[in-house]
This record gives C-alpha cells, sequence and structure tokens, in this order.
C-alpha cells in the first residue's frame, strides 16, 4: 500500500547561497540569500509563504542568525508576513524537516512551505594539543574516547576497514565515486569544487585521515544555505516551472545503537530497512530510479547506500562506481551535483535539490536523460538515515 | 553483570594519522582496534595500540584471537586494552 499523500505534493524551486569557506558573514545571510533564491525560482511572492521549517544540530553556544538560523529569524528578517506554521528540530536529516513541511501542507496546516539547512564550518580551527588533557568521559563516549576513538571518521574507517576485509577489496576502488564527484562539482556553480576537479593522482596523494580513509574521502565543511519550496500539486501546476512531485520518504527509527557507535552491520540494515520501507511507500523500486542522490559525508556511505537500496548486491558497491557506471550518462548516475565531496556539507539539502532540478529538467549541463524519478538517501545509513524519492509525474 | 573471559577476536583497525582525539596527540599515529568478546557476537570493545614498528602488521587479520590486559594510566586507573593473543604469550 502506497503512501496516501504520493503525487499530491509538489517542490517548485531550489535556491542556494554562496558556498564559502572561513567566511566573516553570518550564516542568516547566507540563509536569506538562498531562501529569497528558492521563491525566484519557484516564481512564488514572499506574502504567499505560511510555512517555514529547518533542522540543525544542537551546539553549545549557537547564536540565531549568526551560526543557526531559525524560523523566527527568517520571518522577520526576511519579512514573511503570512507565515502561520512553522518547525524547528534539533537533529534529523534532511528529510525530517522536508517531511515535516510535506504534512503541514498536506494536512491543511499551510499552503506553501520553504525548507532550508543553513551550515557554518566550525568557527575556528580547534588546535587541540592546547586543550587540557581529558580526564573524565560521560555518556556513550566512555566506550570509545579513552581509546583515543572520538569522532565520526574513526567509527566509518573501522567499519570500510571491516568491509574491505570482509569481501577482499582494497580502498583503490573507492577513487572512481570521488573523481566522479568532483568532476560534477566542476559542472555545478553551487559547488565549493566548482573550479577545482581531482585527479587519479590527487586522490592517491591525498592526506590519510584515519586509514583507510583520506582527507579527499570527506566531505568540506562550508558556509552555505539551500533551500526548497513545497507546495501542493495543484497549486505547483499553475507556476512556470515543471513541479517535482513528492512520491514518498522513509526515515529509520531503529534504536540499536546509539548515534556515535556505529557499526558495518548497523550500516548495512539501517541502509537496508530504510531503502525497503522507501520502495513500499513509493510502489518503486531501484531498477525505477533514473538517478540516485546518496549521502557522501564520508565517501563510504554512498557504498552501504548503493547495497542497501538494492542497485547491486552486498559486497559489490565499489564494483558499481567503476567504468563510468555512476557518472551522467552512466546506468546510475549518482551525486550528478557533486555530492557533498564536491559541493560542500548541506546535511543532505544538496542532494534534494539536484533531485528536484534533475526530475523538472532543470539541470543545465549535468541534465541526465529520461529522468522519471530520482531518490535521495540521507545520513550515513545510521541513526538519522532517511529516504525520499521525487518524480516527474504525478 | 556477567564475567567474561578476556577473550576476543579483531574485527577491524584504523591507524588514525590526524590529531582528532584530545589526549592522543602525541601519540599520533596509532592504532584503534575494534574486538568482538568471544561470548557474544556484536558485543564490541575498542583499544588502541602505538601506531610504530610494534604492531606486527601481519597479523592484522580479521578473526585474530584478542586478549583482554589491563594498561597501568596512572594512579589507580587502569584501561582494558586488547592485545595479540599470541603476542602476550611470547
Amino acid at each position: 500500500m502506497t503512501w496516501t499523500g504520493k503525487g499530491k505534493l509538489a517542490f517548485t524551486g531550489v535556491g542556494f547561497s554562496p558556498i564559502e569557506r572561513n567566511s566573516t558573514r553570518r550564516l542568516g545571510e547566507f540563509a536569506e540569500i538562498a531562501i529569497d533564491n528558492a521563491l525566484k525560482d519557484s516564481g512564488i511572492e514572499r506574502g504567499e509563504v505560511d510555512g517555514l521549517a529547518t533542522f540543525h544540530l544542537d551546539g553549545g553556544g549557537q547564536r540565531d542568525g549568526l551560526d543557526l538560523v531559525s524560523p523566527d529569524y527568517v520571518m522577520s528578517s526576511l519579512r514573511l508576513p503570512n507565515v502561520r506554521w512553522s518547525c524547528d528540530l534539533r537533529g534529523g536529516m534532511v528529510t525530517s524537516a522536508v517531511v515535516q513541511a510535506a504534512l503541514a501542507v498536506l494536512g491543511g496546516a499551510c499552503e506553501c512551505a520553504v525548507v532550508w539547512r543553513a551550515m557554518g564550518q566550525p568557527a575556528k580551527k580547534v588546535d587541540r594539543a592546547t586543550l587540557p588533557a581529558l580526564r573524565y568521559v560521560a555518556g556513550p563516549a566512555k566506550f570509545s574516547e579513552p581509546w583515543g576513538c572520538s569522532t565520526g571518521i574513526q567509527w566509518h574507517a573501522l567499519a570500510f576497514r571491516r568491509y574491505l576485509e570482509q569481501f577482499g577489496l582494497s580502498r583503490d576502488k573507492l577513487a572512481a565515486l570521488v573523481l566522479a564527484s568532483r568532476f560534477n562539482a566542476t559542472l555545478n556553480e553551487n559547488a565549493i569544487f566548482n573550479d577545482r576537479p581531482l585527479t587519479a593522482n590527487d586522490y592517491r596523494d591525498a592526506r590519510t585521515v584515519s586509514d583507510p580513509l583520506s582527507l579527499v574521502d570527506c566531505d568540506m565543511p562550508v558556509h552555505a544555505c539551500a533551500a526548497i519550496v513545497i507546495t501542493t500539486a495543484e497549486r505547483a501546476r499553475s507556476l512556470k516551472r515543471p513541479p517535482a512531485y513528492l512520491a514518498g520518504f522513509s526515515q529509520n527509527t531503529s534504536t540499536g545503537s546509539d548515534s556515535l557507535h556505529y557499526s558495518l552491520a548497523d550500516y548495512f540494515d539501517v541502509g537496508r530497512r530504510t531503502a525497503d520501507r522507501l520502495w513500499r511507500e513509493t510502489g518503486l523500486q531501484a531498477g525505477d530510479m533514473s538517478g540516485a542522490m546518496l549521502y557522501d559525508g564520508f565517501a563510504p556511505s554512498v557504498v552501504y547506500w548503493l547495497e542497501g537500496a538494492g542497485f547491486c548486491e552486498r559486497g559489490e558497491g565499489l564494483d558499481f562506481l567503476q567504468n563510468g557506471n555512476i557518472a551522467l550518462g552512466g546506468r546510475l548516475p549518482v551525486n550528478t551535483f557533486g555530492g557533498s565531496l564536491g559541493q560542500g556539507r548541506l546535511h543532505g539539502m544538496g542532494h534534494l535539490a539536484e533531485a528536484v532540478l534533475q526530475v523538472s529538467r532543470r539541470a543545465g549541463p549535468r541534465q541526465i536523460r529520461a529522468p522519471h524519478a530520482v531518490c535521495v538517501f540521507a545520513g550515513s545509513p545510521m541513526y538519522y538515515g532517511s529516504g525520499m524519492v521525487v518524480t516527474a509525474e504525478p | 553483570m556477567r564475567q567474561v573471559s578476556g577473550d576476543a577476536q579483531l574485527v577491524s583497525w584504523t591507524l588514525v594519522f590526524q590529531k582528532l582525539t584530545k589526549g592522543f596527540e602525541s601519540a599520533t599515529p596509532y592504532y584503534i582496534l575494534l574486538v568482538e568478546l568471544v561470548e557474544q557476537a556484536g558485543l564490541f570493545f575498542v583499544s588502541d595500540h602505538p601506531g610504530d614498528d610494534s604492531m606486527p602488521l601481519h597479523l592484522l587479520k580479521q578473526g585474530t584471537p584478542m586478549r583482554c590486559v589491563y594498561e597501568q594510566v596512572d594512579g589507580d586507573f587502569r584501561l582494558p586494552q586488547f592485545r595479540f593473543a599470541e603476542e602476550r604469550q611470547r
């Protein structure tokens, strides 16, 4: 039984701010630009916006408009007079805020909602050597930090090493994904690496952060915002742009591991479960997809999503990346906008924006052929794993 | 609470080159080892190990038997660490 909302909602436009490194501008400025661009892209006036949704991760000392951007901030800074519904999620992934907005439109809480993700890179590089040595640690981290294991990349490295050993593979094959993503970014003006493609030699020589992962296997923290407009299919059809319909969504709700300690088995399980649910909700399958936007905060996540979603068998994800299979014009174009690896870290909003541009045939030099349906899988198949499908027809 | 044997097997590892974790700056590069206790599938434990010549690279294989030892950190603070069972017997 497919989702009752299938085809009743549509994305009408997307907007980006400039994507910058080491910016001195307030994050609020980035959000204002991105939202303004999304509204212009949609052909929707500010007065018509009556719903707002965003999500951000909790962090100490964050200030609204400076290092996070709330609905209240947007309402007053952009002077949106008619907002009657808003949602400010702590945590989650792009899907969670978009789903809230979708359900609000479907249920009549609002008719035209803007969703955005504004992200800043950490204020300044922390020289950890100057911090006092850690004496005590509490919570889940107490099971790993005393042994020097405290960050996401270390857990990803452990999981990916396990994957490589289990299937007798080498990390070299991951290069195909990173190189394709960085090439795609050169075709996307909204990408931090728009002017900097990566060569095979660059990949080989990149600095190792936590073996088997190097610097170029990680997304780039940036100052940026991406925004999207969602409304009823009926309203969307009266606008100048072709709509991108929301076919359905799914969110991982497992509570197996905490949000820090993820193993390869978790990535496998969450990827499979999230994808199975998405295919059931949408009545579609991997084989129906014209392209896939797969979360790549760390490059191996793309491999786990490819396998979990059924684009290939378990253990075949790295092979799937080879021979131009995932390139523009390949069997399954992946992360045609450059992914977070090429665009910069926008926590899945860039992935969704690209899916919308592709199915509405507005992706310019990176347009894929026959873009009937494009899936978005956000998060690292873990705690916040989520999926969505957008289609050209309702 | 259930007593366990301290026996485990190696599941995965990473050699950390970047100073990511407070207190480990001078120890970098170092290994993080992921082991699975023999008592329960999926019950993992992490360890660290110097990333120098003392690491027998040929032993870095999934399934290698590991054994818990206690590292004296400072004062009365001891940290469980997993080491190659074979190395310990030598």
